[in-house]
């Protein structure tokens, strides 16, 4: 039996099950948009998941985990936030498979924190400065020869810019909140979707995800295994690694995404991090388990 | 001089205790570190250097000697969104920065302790039974049942249960591995005497109500590791 947890209206997870439904796998799941329906039990030996089509009885071997934040209301929203209490409680102690486990996932709220895991792992990580001191910024810009992009620390989306002059006008403002500046790197960006022992790797041309199987060789075989390695040693199973290759061969990573819309890196017709992924979790479907749903 | 940072209420009984042991010390609250204090941090995955201000001190990484950090300010609570989001910048830089410093950080918290507490609690409980190889509870027993030890820096400190110092005697190495895994040298661990099952791990003890003896066990150790 294989549990899948996210919400119903995710595509990704929408793909995956379809997926999983067609190889007609034992299929459970948590529609984390109607989280007031469930319930989880822990009885010193197993944890049971009760509410929808789940009794707390079917052993669960591998979970699959896409955490949705969207909540309609307020009081939705701390609904979800209890489920998710208790689904994270849950996932960090049992000993069925979690891909991907949280508190393992978790680096890439600090962007400058994660960046040195990255480069403990063999990984180039570019020239990076926090701070909330003007004169460092600028001192930072002068020594990269006025070539820096500015951006967010932690895990909220933000938008990468090239820094200007009218930035600059406006530095000052940095020392209300602390910002990301990195050196600039000319070259082209591709994305490496992990699963397991595998990677998928595209290319990004003008916002668009470039899937052809050429695309799969552009990039060194040692930086791969880096890839699959660090991944690995995280503790995670799939990842959506970003970086840019430079036109003298050499890469720079920038982050890791633990949890990677992968859809937008393949195709419909050839869905191949999806078909990585569903053969992975049917692989280890039939392993031990202390959860029931 | 090399100075030590002393991050925590102005009544926490263990920065006061550190503050009068080590040479140089700095204080301020974790609040006033993330709404007033400087950072500068630069790496390129070799090298890293930086700076950390708090009021009119500024001092770089090379002159901090140790930092003890130990949060128990509670959230501030954001209405707006804006506030929300600086916040959490302000946080997941202040992580990085501490994360990097050379010296020793009682306790060196990772990403996922910043953004929940709370789940990082129950992941270092996890990992505490499991390197220890003891029984984990996840239901909330009688507080009468529950014995409380105080581990620091690779050793346990006096009037832990006599069954869990001869069983980390026994396995000399496992608790050094969960300090190494998890960036904690000192904690509380609540634990079942009866079952021996591990409750809770709280890396960041409030120590108030904490026997003398025991204060004076831990502190001139955590003023050793940060002078």
């Amino acid at each position: 039996m294989i549990l899948v947890v996210g919400a119903h209206a995710d595509p990704v997870l929408g793909r995956i099950v379809s997926a999983l439904e067609q190889n007609a796998v034992p299929l459970a799941r948590i529609d984390e948009h109607n989280p007031r329906a469930y319930r989880i039990e822990y009885d010193g030996h197993h944890w049971r998941v009760r509410g929808d089509a789940c009794q707390g009885c079917r052993p669960v071997a591998v979970i699959l985990v896409r955490h949705s934040i969207q909540a309609a209301t307020r009081a939705d929203r701390g609904a979800w936030l209890d489920l998710k209490r208790a689904l994270d409680t849950m996932l960090l102690a049992t000993r069925s498979r979690v891909v991907n486990r949280p508190a393992v996932d978790t680096d890439n709220y600090s962007k400058p924190y994660q960046a040195r895991q990255l480069a403990a792992a063999g990984l180039r990580v570019p020239s990076t400065l926090v701070t909330n001191i003007p004169d460092e910024v600028l001192r930072f810009v002068a020594a990269q020869g006025g070539r820096v992009l500015f951006k967010g620390v932690s895990d909220r989306t933000t938008v990468p810019q090239m820094l200007t002059l009218d930035h600059l006008a406006r530095i000052d403002s940095v020392a209300g909140c602390p910002v990301q500046f990195q050196e600039f790197i000319e070259g082209d960006d591709y994305r490496v979707t992990v699963v397991d022992d595998s990677c998928v790797v595209t290319r990004g041309v003008g916002g668009e995800a470039d899937c052809s199987s050429a695309v799969q060789k552009a990039l060194p075989g040692d930086l791969l295994q880096r890839c699959i390695a660090c991944t690995r040693d995280a503790g995670l199973v799939i990842s959506g690694i970003d970086l840019r290759l430079r036109h003298d061969g050499t890469a720079c990573v920038f982050e890791l995404n633990p949890c990677p819309a992968f859809i937008h890196h393949e195709t419909d017709k050839h869905p191949r991090i999806t078909g990585l992924l569903v053969r992975y979790l049917m692989r280890h479907r039939h392993e031990g388990s202390d959860v029931l749903v | 001089m090399r100075t030590t940072l002393l991050i925590a209420e102005p009544d926490d009984p263990l920065a006061q205790h550190v503050g009068r042991l080590v040479p140089r010390a700095l204080r301020c609250t974790q609040r006033e570190l993330l709404e007033r204090g400087r950072l500068s941090l630069q790496q390129d995955g070799v090298q890293v250097r930086g700076a950390l201000g708090i009021g009119t001190t500024s001092l770089p990484f090379e002159s901090v000697a140790g930092v003890l950090y130990r949060p128990h300010g509670a959230p501030p609570r954001h209405r707006k969104k804006l506030g929300a989001f600086v916040h959490h910048e302000r946080q997941a830089a202040w992580c990085a920065a501490l994360y990097a410093l050379p010296c020793a950080v009682v306790n060196r918290m990772p990403p996922g302790w910043w953004l929940d507490p709370e789940l990082h609690r129950c992941w270092l409980a996890d990992r505490f039974a499991l390197e220890l190889a003891l029984p984990r509870r996840h239901d909330a027993p009688a507080p009468m049942e529950v014995r409380s030890a105080y581990v620091i820096e690779g050793d346990v400190a006096p009037g832990a249960p006599a069954w869990l110092r001869r069983h980390l005697a026994a396995n000399p190495a496992a608790l050094g591995r969960w300090q190494e895994a998890t960036g904690v040298r000192i904690a509380r661990i609540d634990i079942v005497g009866r079952t021996q099952g591990v409750v809770a791990v709280d890396p960041f003890p409030a120590l108030r109500e904490a026997a003398p003896a025991l204060l004076a066990h831990i502190g001139p150790r955590v003023a050793r590791l940060l002078a």
